[in-house]
């Protein structure tokens, strides 16, 4: 081969040569054209567009840059670059629906945008620049976008304490306390419920077990003979039965006393209206339509006469029954309260055999039934369901959907599971709850709200703790406090029930008298109420009891007996007051004295013997430094006015008569439970 | 235009600076080619001249060079990557997130570089068996051979350790498995797995570790390794020859 | 060029270079080589190809990265198990090794053995390898082509003769690479939870 040859190119080597270095160079420009039409630099420039055709363009870019925009907030782990997309977040002038979803403003929250951030309430992903890794679940960010409608999880996972903005969460939150969740899961501040106790008869309606019918007569043969502490039977007097037992009035008059003693306040009864059944009454006890049904009568009467002796938790208070109510009452009960179809087509069982006991011991354990039901000498297991303390900050991939055909990811795993727990795993112990979509959407937003303890001492600081205060306080007070569970519907600091009005302050607000009169004879004030405090025939002492604590205990620092004495009323204070209330400041638009005036506001026809001076004072200074949310205007009266409104309002006394309170009364407790 | 540029070229290889680089007139003739390379140093370990048939795609598919090319390209897009790369827990994570989202062209790099590197753990096992069955390893190849094997063994090492990096699940669960079958060597296993490791598990000591071996000791020693196969190669005469007729028998 | 075998197309004086001429070994008879062809010059030659080689190659890579993202999964968490946890595809022959022996056999001594044997092509015994099909497989399709191929007469046409005269040494690294490969596949696309056989295109439900 001469040496020429051995040296030259071919023409075809060339060509290619030169193809493939331009293909070359070409290809290499190919990633920075497209870095240049990365998504967040897309939205960047159709924003600088945007605000340029509209008229406060000036202010709208006042702090536009082309590059990404990242809120960074170390002590808490994040770096959001939403706003780099996400550009007009804090200007108002953007908050109509007209202004593309990309550059709306956020809608008012109490928080600062610059402050949190934007994941720490909406998850997904912080740092991304791209709309599907920011939004979306990938492989590499489980955490994608909380549906708007569970927002409110987000506010629970630092706010322990429940928020009046948040009436989902709380209402989560509650259902979870309800029904004893906590029994079988650890929920971080769930307090474990007082209602768990041999009650089944809501359970039945709530609840489906799948059991089989063998299963179903071992646990009854084996609750069937759980005995361990014998029922004395109370001998009621023999007169009383002798009087009553052969009159034709006894079940009316049983009736009568059941209305009168306002069982409705706590238990409900099924009632058909135009065809309709309706429960009437309070859902703090059971519901007792077919009560005499279910229990034996000696049990009967031995339960209404110390509930606290049979459930040592029950929250049903101890009354002081007559021998004569407690007849006409059970009575009334046994006959009345009873379906005759329950128990048509329920296989008749006889003695339980030794097997179907070991059978239902297991199954008692075994589907949890310990875990809310005690048994004496069972011990329920601990941590029978999984902890779900960090349940809301799980990620996809640590949950089990076993064949379920649905979304994988949190939310749609957490219905599904409360749905129906065997969708997702089909050995799962969990009975199967029947909800409505807002309670099933309330329980997910609880649920979505427990992301665990803080990670680090940083955000624990962030953490708002909830109220874990317990009133239950000692001494001859404790004692009758605890006989009658007045915080079964009243609050003491934080404490208790939600039925009836706060009795924080009580000390301050009524005098000791009215209060002693109230406790003895609750109804004659507000007769016609259907949830209202019961008669407990509370004893003389007693009543001084819980008044005397009240006076001395529960006082609010703002009203000050010192600084008003009533001796120094005068008449012309009162006519002056009278006036005031009557033309200057026209009070009768919301409260009612002697039959005329509003019904917004309580009735005054009283306010002399049941408010103390000391609480209307301060009352006029300032309503909502006493009860921070009533209705009642804050009035810039002048330190004479006030005293002159007092001094007149003091004047107003009226002997207890209940026909003319009646309807007024009704009213202000329906409409406005605080503020008497 | 041609002509111009011709001239303009010329004149620039006149040029003082030009001859004190490169020492040579245009490569035009034989001699001159091949002063250009055994006078070049990073051409100097090619032979000057090779068979025609050594040229033609068949006779090795390119793929000692394909695998060379590909280390190049591993060491340039590195080099980049290290610019961004904290061998640290958590950072080391938050980096590729920042490579993705807000380095100009990073995922790109990213993806480079991890093509490039499983390609050339395919290219060097390709390159094996091919050389394995044209009898690449006989004499008097022997040696080279033997290279070429620790030379695939460097490679598997430098993917390996660079599968860590990312600090991500697969990252993580991929050499958890895999060095823990170190332990299951006997006597030593435990303590080899431990100098690997930093330490009884993998954590943030292996992640440094890794580190290290990825971007400086393996690179080094499969410089140096690469440099003596292919020292080795032109030595040896050239790849092995296989004429018309010849079918592998031997 | 016909006249001289190693002319090298260059002045007289050029440097000759090393070349096999003949190979004997215990079988054959001295033989000489064929012509091993023409030459040519490295600078322009081999650069060219090389700098071709260069820039086709990273065309082709850099057209799959642009499109095709590097995975990325979350951040590692020692107390989240993938399963199956698996280790880079070029292990997956290894894993699957372990699935049927003891840790020492499957990922020290076969790799060890690999190593030895392919950095000095000597022939081990068999193990046993029998309820290990993955790799049973492969070599009994190898072991069958070999006794076919030593069964049939020699001289006679065709692939069966090429197979025919291949040596042992042959044999062992097409036995290995048929393993290797069979292993990685398996390993690669075949296993799921539990290191279970799953059909690759039977993807779990969303």
């Amino acid at each position: 081969m001469p040496a020429e040859e051995m040296s030259k190119l071919t023409g075809r080597t060339r060509l290619i040569f030169a193809a493939s270095s331009v293909v070359f160079l070409v290809v290499l420009a190919i990633s920075p054209f497209k870095d240049f039409r990365r998504e967040w630099k897309q939205y960047k420039r159709s924003y600088l567009r945007f605000a340029q055709g509209r008229a406060d363009t000036k202010k709208l870019l006042a702090d536009y840059h082309p590059d990404i925009d990242q809120i960074w907030l170390p002590e808490m782990n994040v770096v959001d670059r939403c706003t780099t997309c996400h550009q007009g977040m804090t200007q108002a002038s953007l908050a109509d629906r007209a202004v593309p979803r990309a550059f709306r403003a956020h809608p008012p929250i109490p928080h600062n945008v610059r402050d949190w951030g934007c994941t720490v309430c909406h998850r997904g992903q912080g740092p991304a620049t791209e709309v599907a890794e920011a939004h979306e679940s990938t492989l590499a960010w489980e955490q994608p976008i909380l549906p708007t409608r569970f927002i409110q999880a987000s506010c629970g996972t630092c706010h322990y304490a429940d928020l009046p903005e948040t009436p989902q969460l709380t209402r989560g939150r509650e259902l979870l306390a309800e029904l004893n969740c906590q029994g079988c899961h650890r929920l971080p501040g769930i307090e474990r419920s007082a209602m768990l106790g041999p009650d089944l008869t809501n359970i039945g309606t709530k609840v489906k077990f799948r059991l089989s019918e063998t299963e179903l007569r071992g646990l009854s043969g084996y609750l069937s003979i759980q005995k361990a502490q014998a029922v004395v039977p109370y001998k009621i007097d023999a007169r009383v039965v002798g009087v009553w037992s052969n009159n034709p009035e006894l079940i009316s008059q049983g009736e009568l006393r059941f209305r009168q003693m306002f069982c409705s306040t706590c238990h409900s009864l099924a009632v058909t209206r135009a065809g309709e059944i309706k429960l009437i009454g309070g859902d703090i006890g059971p519901e007792l339509t077919k009560v005499g049904s279910k229990v034996n009568p000696d049990w009967l009467i031995a339960w209404l006469r110390d509930p606290q002796d049979y459930l040592s938790h029950t929250r049903m208070p101890r009354y002081g029954w007559s021998d004569e109510d407690l007849y006409k009452v059970t009575q009334y009960i046994t006959t009345k309260l009873t379906d005759s179809d329950l128990l048509t087509g329920v296989p008749q069982l006889g003695q339980p055999t030794e097997q179907e006991i070991q059978l239902g011991h297991r199954l008692f354990l075994e589907k949890g039934c310990a875990s809310c039901h005690s048994i004496q000498g069972l011990n329920p297991q601990k941590d029978f369901g999984p902890d779900l303390s960090a349940l809301g900050g799980k990620n996809a991939s640590d949950l089990e959907f076993g064949v379920a055909k649905i979304p994988h990811n949190l939310v749609a795993y957490i219905q599904a599971k409360l749905q129906d727990p065997t969708s997702v795993n089909a050995a799962a112990r969990m009975p199967q709850y029947n909800w409505n979509q807002s309670d099933l959407d309330a329980i997910t937003t609880a649920l979505l709200s427990m992301k665990g303890p803080p990670a680090t001492s940083a955000l624990e600081n962030l953490v708002v703790p909830s109220k874990k205060a317990v009133f239950h306080p000692m001494g001859a007070f404790g004692e009758v406090y605890e006989r009658y569970k007045c915080y079964t519907c009243h609050k003491f600091n934080g404490y208790g029930g939600d039925l009836a009005p706060d009795l924080t302050y009580e000390g301050s607000r009524a005098q000791r008298g009215w209060l002693v009169e109230f406790l003895k004879n609750p109804q004659t004030l507000r007769p016609t109420l259907i949830l209202r405090m019961p008669q407990f025939n509370m004893t003389d002492k007693e009543a001084a009891t819980l008044a005397d604590y009240m006076v001395m205990v529960l006082q609010h620092p703002a009203a000050n007996p010192a600084r008003i004495d009533a001796k120094q009323f005068t008449p012309a204070m009162v006519a002056l007051g009278k006036q005031l209330y009557e033309v200057k400041y026209q009070c009768q638009a919301c409260h009612t004295i002697g039959g005329t005036g509003g019904y917004v506001g309580p009735n005054l026809n009283n306010a002399g013997g049941w408010l103390t001076a000391a609480w209307i004072e301060a009352w006029l200074r300032n309503p909502h430094a006493l009860v921070p949310n009533t209705i009642e205007p804050r009035r810039n009266f002048t330190e004479d006015e006030v005293r002159a409104l007092t001094a007149y309002l003091m004047t107003l006394r009226q002997s207890i008569s209940p026909q003319k309170t009646a309807s007024t009364n009704a009213r202000h407790v329906a409409t406005q439970g605080s503020g008497r | 235009m041609a002509a111009t540029l011709h001239s303009a070229l010329q004149n620039l290889r006149e040029t003082k600076v030009w001859k004190s680089i490169f020492r040579r007139g245009p490569a035009n003739t034989n001699r001159t080619r091949s002063i250009a390379v055994f006078g070049n140093l990073f051409l100097h370990w090619l032979p000057v001249k090779v068979r025609e048939k050594s040229l033609r795609v068949r006779a090795s598919y390119y793929l000692g060079s394909i695998s060379f090319i590909l280390f190049i390209v591993l060491f340039v897009t590195g080099i980049l990557l290290m610019f961004y790369y904290h061998p640290a827990v958590p950072h080391a994570y938050r980096d590729m997130k920042d490579l993705q989202f807000v380095v100009a062209n990073g995922i790109f790099l990213r993806n480079l570089h991890r093509l490039a590197a499983h390609l050339m753990v395919f290219a060097v096992f390709w390159h094996m068996f091919h050389v394995f069955y044209r009898g690449g390893y006989k004499p008097p190849h022997e040696f080279n051979w033997v290279v070429g094997v620790v030379l695939l063994l460097v490679t598997l090492f430098l993917s390996y350790t660079g599968y860590l990096l990312p600090w991500d699940q697969l990252a993580f669960w991929a050499v958890t498995v895999g060095t823990n079958i170190i332990s299951a060597m006997p006597v030593v296993g435990n303590k080899t797995r431990f100098l690997l490791l930093g330490g009884n598990i993998v954590g943030e000591n292996a992640l440094l570790r890794f580190y290290v071996l990825h971007v400086v000791i393996l690179p080094l020693l499969a410089f140096l390794l690469i440099g003596i196969h292919f020292w080795r190669v032109q030595k040896d005469g050239g790849l092995t020859a296989r004429s018309k007729g010849d079918d592998g028998k031997e | 060029m016909e006249k001289n075998k190693i002319e090298t197309g260059f002045s007289s004086d050029a440097k000759k270079e090393a070349r096999r001429v003949v190979f004997v070994t215990k079988k054959t008879s001295a033989k000489v080589v064929g012509d091993p062809g023409p030459q040519l010059m490295t600078y322009p030659h081999l650069l060219i190809r090389e700098a071709m080689a260069f820039q086709l190659l990273v065309i082709a890579m850099v057209l799959v990265a642009l499109f095709w993202d590097a995975p990325l999964e979350q951040l590692a968490n020692p107390l989240l198990t993938p399963n199956p946890a698996k280790a880079p595809w070029y292990f997956l022959g290894l894993q699957e090794l372990l699935h049927f022996f003891p840790p020492f056999v499957a990922g020290i001594l076969i790799p060890t053995l690999v190593v030895v044997l392919i950095t000095v092509i000597i022939l081990l015994a068999f193990l046993a390898v029998f309820h290990a099909w993955t790799i049973f497989a492969p070599t009994a399709l190898v072991a069958a082509l070999l006794l076919f191929s030593y069964t049939v007469r020699e001289g006679q046409k065709g692939w069966l003769n090429v197979l025919a005269t291949k040596s042992l040494s042959w044999w062992v690294m097409t036995w290995f690479i048929a393993v290797a490969v069979c292993l990685t596949v398996v390993g690669t696309f075949f296993r799921g939870p539990g290191w279970s056989w799953v059909w690759p295109w039977r993807t779990h439900a969303g």
